[in-house]
């Protein structure tokens, strides 16, 4: 229909000359800003892509890289097709193989460029090999191979049961370039006798993220005559696919030639401030279907996110087809076709690999659990869940519907916990685990005359003393659990704070997710006493609370204020840890004992509560608010945001690439803004342009 | 170590299950009772449904979104397939190839209900019991009369009867006008639902419908200038409106931002108003998508917002020989001539300005043709704009018209007079009601100055409690109701201009939109409920932050609440109609409609058991147990 659209156009265009491409407006960068201009009829051309590729220090990459950047302001045209990779060095096959995934991966984001390519049709790429990756076939729990296909025979009968078809078609990766509106119609001749050669080495032979993985990259861009040559040194593969991320960034369309056109010449030296860049995302209150958590973790590498926090299950639903414990899924998933079966979350992580992206597993506990536990109390192994019961009101026993908790003293819970733990390490291969820790409701086991009874029988009082007791000893049992199903593999367990953390959890065991409202004081005593964490403040780093309540109408129930993307960009962890008086917070010294502050300081989580948002509201609530937060996290900036429409204006672009690459971002502005970059001003921006001015 | 072989002995007896588990299978092992109006989940038995088969019979309005205003039906159902629908039609000539249509539109919703529908004919599979296959669905659809244009006084009733005998269900639907007969089929198309136990549909086997709206005005606004929307994406509007008997798509179409509405007579406007060469509806598109409303029992209406709220678009006139056509377009800075960016009004002073405009209407009236109302704007003029600009104060001072801002605005009145000639003439001199937007020409006491009540309607974007409203109810305007608390969609983010939250907020949830009352306002304001003069009312995403890419959350299932509101008019607040509007964004998502959640799945589910007490933290703090609030040891 676009094409047709198109087509009609250029015929009107030769006909009644109607429509003069491009458009009658020009750019030029003033001031690190794109301002439109009406074009003078013989003057230069510039068009938008093209400023805003080459204007201001960074041009439009997002995050600024931290090292040195140097973005020549001249473009060169060239055809993607005439885009290809000359040089792959890499010493590990399997860093190869990832390798050629992320080529394709990029290869596929220069073809969106074309503003005809149909947004439909921007789906994630199944890799091709996937099988091949090997990186599943390793069996990872010492269980005897007639058990493992039992197993997978059974989880492939559940699934066999739908009548589902895939929502996209798996395809060659290359197939889709067969669609791409720049081989319909030849670029200009000029255009197609300039060649792009992408040469990358990768050292180190790492496949897998950990915290302590090296992303930092060298892109260099320099062209000579007919020849532009990308070269790319990265020590691991994750460096290397985020300087292919950075050079995306660094093309743009060329709407003139039917191209495409990248800055002529760059050198950018690249690493993240902070090692974990996280986004959880809550699976249990609404289901996602695999493909809207792939294109999730391509719009996360598109901001240079590396950790995917995948809350799976909570009290409303267990989503996770579990291997060991099938009727946890049988009893807990909203209906079979909202299920993950372990070769869709095996195939999630894998691309999530790719994408530079490790994935932490959430089976959380005490509180949030209640479906999928009800099998039990049926085959006889009493309540593994407590206050369950619908009659009861559930604001008496939770923070809401539904309500439920583990039942800490029954002891079948915890084989079966040890179970679903197997499943995970069988599942995600992770590097960490997290496991819950909030809401906690006392009154929830205040209210169980089990518990009660067991408290009454060992002499002990209903005071909250006891109930911490009540939650150290699920806590305990489950931290054995899991590292017994860990099988002596290195599985780091996350918490969230409270007050049991800091006073019951061991800190060189665990990482904490911190996620007191911004400026709390207690958040500076987990700096002091040595634990390291993860920032997730809630007052500024939630995505949630955009729209209804869901629980009757009373606004209240969130801030008043929505956190905008200002919120997630300024909330700055060393900033707030040097407020609370943590002295030199933001110092690169180290301290003899290995406790400064950068690195206890893991990174930060934005987080997504799935009360009233679905697939179909996902995108838009998460971006391009958490493309501020990314560049809080990979470039962490200490200048500030007021005054200037410097920031606003790349995040317009980045949103627009997303945009482009098929990621239902929400517009902060209308398109006028991107398109005349020194508009859209407040009054302090213009205060401080006229004062620039002034001085010049 | 210790408890691995426990860990052994459960997989063990799992296992041992497995060959005759069928109750543990997927798909779950849970099932739906009806308990006084509630679908009340538990393990299956007897006694129990299908989830869709209880929301379909157990509540009084069925699964019918908006609620009629009269309804009984049965609690059992009839299965068949959608290929075993028949159709006899009795209706006149000019109506009947529009009935066609909205059957075939129907006979398509059907197939939208199976899970794994991905366009054209979902995948039926079977297998079938005898009587499923035997079967058939009998559309019989009667209209009366000939009207094949909406207007205000179009009859929208209907009546439908379901019957089911034997192998045969009977949908009977008798209405006034075509209007009518397809609100009826949209009815009938919520009556029916998927049933997953045997891949097939039901209907619910008998049913007795007699529904009438409570306003003629029912409207989705939708600015196309700060932010494009594709022609697919407002074709998807379109749809949406239809599953809730919505009747008016209020297309804002241009603004200061961009002209994206291709004129053939006036092609300089588009070529420098729009964002770019894609970014355009063509004629052809336009006339398209008025038909596409037609079908679907909704007016397209044309909205060209003057003399302020132009801008980009209008600056070719000079090059052109013209003279300025507007002023202070993209006049910085923006804050002292205009309430946003970028500034633009049409230029006063300039008769040129008229020509063009009269040029503008002759065009639109016949791309929107026939037009039965046309939306002139008329809001948020700048006196300041005019008076800084110097051929226009000049015109002013050589006509003795003065300065102050009265004679400004006796000037924009005059405009607006011949606005309405001009457009009057564009339509064949046959005279259509002209809307407005509240503006400074309808504050207190100025209303009737300017404006002839016989002449004009007035759509209210103020507040619910202005005393504005009861003004202009008393000196006899008819109104529409758009009022920003409760009913602009575009309210509740962050400021696009500077920081904090935007100029509305908060977000209007589906709840506010629900209980916004126009009678309620009416009543509260003047004592009295002005039904003759409330035509009915109007959402309105304004588009600086919306686009393509969020279009549908942001109207959806929000605009469903509205819609209930003003077809059926309740007397109760939005309580007891959240599950069937969880069931109606449902319905809409499995017709495409990328509509937001308003609750976990968890709700649906379990009907009645997400009540309003204390307070949810899922936005706050979480964590600590002390706020749970037991007693410290």
């Amino acid at each position: 229909m676009k094409v047709f659209v198109a087509a009609a156009l250029l015929a009107l265009a030769a006909a009644e000359g109607y429509f003069r491409l491009p458009n009658p407006y020009s750019y030029s960068c003033q001031d690190g800003l794109c301002v439109k201009e009406e074009r003078i009829v013989s003057g230069e051309y510039n068009s938008l892509d093209k400023c805003q590729i080459t204007c201001g220090e960074y041009g439009s990459i997002w995050p600024q890289p931290t090292g040195k950047v140097e973005l020549s302001k001249e473009t060169v045209s060239f055809s993607p097709l005439h885009m290809r990779v000359t040089k792959a060095a890499t010493s590990d096959n399997r860093v190869a193989r990832m390798l050629d995934n992320a080529i394709q991966h990029f290869t596929r984001t220069i073809h969106f460029l074309h503003p005809d390519f149909p947004q439909t049709e921007k789906q994630p790429l199944t890799p091709e090999d996937f099988e091949n990756t090997g990186h599943f076939n390793q069996k990872f729990q010492n269980e005897d191979p007639a058990q493992q296909e039992q197993y997978r025979q059974r989880s492939e009968y559940d699934r066999n049961q739908l009548r589902q078809r895939p929502r996209y078609s798996r395809e060659e990766p290359e197939s889709f370039i067969r669609r791409s509106p720049f081989l319909r119609k030849r670029s200009n001749p000029g255009v197609e006798s300039h060649n792009v050669n992408i040469e990358i080495t990768v050292t180190a032979s790492d496949h897998k993220l950990r915290l302590d993985t090296d992303e930092s990259y060298n892109l260099v861009i320099q062209t000579v005559g007919d020849e532009t040559t990308a070269t790319i040194l990265a020590s691991t593969y994750y460096g290397a696919r985020h300087a292919l991320e950075t050079l995306s960034q660094l093309i743009a369309y060329d709407d003139i030639n039917n191209a495409v056109q990248v800055v002529r010449d760059a050198q950018i030296q690249d690493a993240p401030s902070f090692r974990y860049r996280g986004f959880m995302l809550d699976t249990g209150r609404n289901f996602y279907p695999k493909e809207d958590l792939m294109k999730l973790l391509d719009s996360m590498a598109y901001n240079k996110m590396n950790y995917f926090h995948w809350h799976i299950n909570d009290a409303a639903s267990f989503p996770m087809y579990s291997n060991r414990v099938p009727k946890m899924t049988y009893y807990g998933a909203y209906d079979a076709r909202k299920v993950y079966y372990p070769e869709d979350i095996r195939e999630i992580v894998e691309y999530a690999n790719l994408r530079g992206i490790s994935v932490i597993p959430e089976i959380g506990g005490p509180a949030h659990n209640a479906a999928g536990w009800q099998w039990a109390q049926k085959e006889g192994k009493g309540k593994l869940a407590l206050c369950t019961d619908s009659n009861e009101p559930w604001f008496e026993l939770s923070k809401e519907p539904p309500s439920g908790q583990i039942n800490p003293i029954n002891p079948e819970v915890y084989p079966i916990l040890g179970e679903l733990y197997r499943d995970l390490m069988d599942y995600f291969d992770p590097e960490m685990v997290h496991m819950g820790g909030d809401d906690v409701s006392f009154k929830c086991w205040q209210s169980s005359e089990e518990i009660q009874q067991y408290l009454s029988q060992t002499k002990r009082e209903s005071t909250s003393r006891e109930y911490f007791e009540l939650w150290n000893t699920y806590q305990s049992s489950a931290y054995n659990k899991l590292q017994e199903a860990a099988q002596g593999r290195q599985v780091t367990p996350i918490i969230y704070s409270s007050s049991f953390a800091r006073n019951y959890i061991d800190k060189d065991s665990y990482v904490f997710q911190i996620s007191e409202f911004a400026n709390e004081s207690v958040i500076a005593d987990y700096i002091k006493n040595g634990y390291k964490v993860i920032f997730s403040n809630q007052d500024q780093w939630n995505l949630g609370c955009l729209t209804n309540t869901w629980v009757g109408d009373k606004a209240e129930n969130c801030p008043s204020e929505v956190p905008t993307w200002e919120n997630f960009y300024r909330n700055s962890p060393l900033d707030m840890l040097e407020y609370l008086g943590v002295n030199n917070a933001r110092s690169d010294i180290q301290q003899a004992d290995g406790t400064n502050t950068k690195n206890l300081v893991l990174g930060g989580e934005a987080t997504l509560w799935s009360f009233d948002t679905d697939a179909n509201g996902l995108q838009s609530k998460i971006w391009p608010r958490m493309s501020a937060f990314a560049e809080r996290l990979w470039t962490d900036p200490q200048s500030s945001l007021s005054g200037t429409s410097f920031t606003q204006k790349r995040l317009n672009i980045q949103r627009q690439r997303m945009v482009y690459r098929g990621i239902a971002a929400d517009p902060l502005q209308p398109e006028f803004c991107l398109q005349d970059e020194g508009a859209c001003f407040s009054r302090e921006q213009y205060r401080a342009r006229t004062t620039l001015n002034n001085q010049q | 170590m210790a408890s691995v072989p426990v860990a052994v002995e459960v997989v063990a007896a799992v296992l041992v299950l497995l060959p005759s588990a069928a109750p543990q299978e997927l798909p779950a092992p849970w099932g739906w009772a009806c308990d006084e109006g509630l679908c009340v989940k538990g393990v299956t038995s007897d006694t129990t449904t299908s989830l869709n088969q209880c929301k379909l019979t157990c509540g009084p309005e069925s699964a019918v979104w908006p609620r009629p205003a009269s309804i009984e039906h049965s609690s059992e159902v009839a299965f068949f397939l959608p290929t075993n629908v028949t159709r006899r039609v009795s209706c006149q000539d000019a109506v009947c190839p529009l009935l066609d249509q909205a059957i075939d539109l129907f006979l398509d919703n059907l197939q939208k209900y199976h899970p794994d529908y991905a366009g054209g004919s979902a995948p039926w599979e079977g297998p079938w019991d005898a009587s499923i296959v035997s079967h058939t669905l009998d559309l019989d659809v009667t209209i009366w009369n000939a009207d094949d244009r909406l207007s205000l006084e179009t009859d929208e009733s209907y009546q439908l009867f379901v019957t089911t005998i034997a192998d045969k269900t009977n949908a009977q639907v008798v209405a006034a006008t075509y209007f009518g007969a397809r609100h009826a089929l949209e009815t009938l198309s919520q009556l029916v639902d998927y049933e997953e136990g045997v891949d097939a549909l039901m209907v619910v086997s008998a049913a007795t419908v007699v529904d009438v709206p409570a306003f003629p005005y029912r409207g989705i606004l939708l600015d196309t200038s700060r932010n494009f929307f594709s022609v697919q994406s407002i074709e998807r509007t379109l749809d949406a409106m239809a599953a809730n008997k919505l009747n008016t798509f209020h297309w804002h179409i241009t603004d200061s931002h961009s002209f994206p509405m291709q004129l053939e007579t006036l092609p300089n406007m588009a070529y420098y108003g729009t964002y770019s060469s894609r970014k355009i509806y063509t004629t052809t598109e336009i006339r398209n998508l008025v038909e596409y409303g037609r079908i679907r029992g909704i007016r397209v209406l044309p909205e060209f917002d003057a003399p302020a709220h132009v801008g980009n678009g209008w600056q070719w006139g000079e090059e052109q020989g013209l003279g300025k056509l507007a002023v202070c377009v993209n006049r910085e800075p923006w804050q002292s001539y205009c309430v946003e960016p970028p500034c633009g009004q049409l230029n006063l002073a300039n008769p040129k300005m008229y020509d063009v405009l009269g040029q503008i209407y002759n065009e639109m009236v016949e791309l929107f043709s026939p037009i039965d109302l046309f939306h002139y704007g008329g809001d948020e003029v700048n006196l300041n704009c005019w008076n800084t600009t110097d051929e226009i104060t000049s015109w002013m001072d050589e006509n003795n018209f003065g300065r102050d801002a009265d004679a400004y605005y006796n000037q924009w009145s005059v405009f607006q007079e011949k606005s309405r000639q001009l457009l009057t003439s564009a339509n064949a001199d046959r005279e259509v009601p002209g809307i407005l937007w509240t503006s400074h020409l309808t504050e207190e006491g100025r209303a009737d100055q300017y404006l002839d009540p016989t002449k004009y309607i007035i759509q209210i974007w103020t507040t619910g409690t202005d005393y504005l409203i009861g003004e202009l109810l008393e000196k006899n305007f008819r109104v529409i109701f758009s009022n920003y608390d409760r009913w602009y969609l575009d309210c509740g983010f962050g400021a696009w201009v500077g920081e904090g939250n935007n100029w509305c907020s908060p977000y209007k949830g589906w709840q506010a939109v629900y209980d916004n009352s126009p009678l309620d306002i009416a009543t509260d304001l003047t004592g009295s409920a002005h039904e003759e003069l409330i035509l009915g009312g109007e959402a309105a995403l304004w588009s600086e932050q919306a686009d393509e890419m969020v279009l549908d959350a942001r109207l959806w299932p929000r605009g469903a609440a509205l819609a209930e509101r003003l077809w059926t008019n309740p007397s109760h607040n939005w309580e007891p109609a959240e599950t069937r509007l969880i069931r109606q964004r449902q319905r809409m998502v499995a017709r495409g409609i990328m509509a937001d959640r308003i609750q976990p799945q968890w709700c649906h589910q379990n009907e009645g058991l997400c009540y309003l007490k204390g307070i949810h933290q899922g936005c706050q703090a979480m964590g600590d147990a002390e706020v749970a609030g037991v007693t410290k040891a």
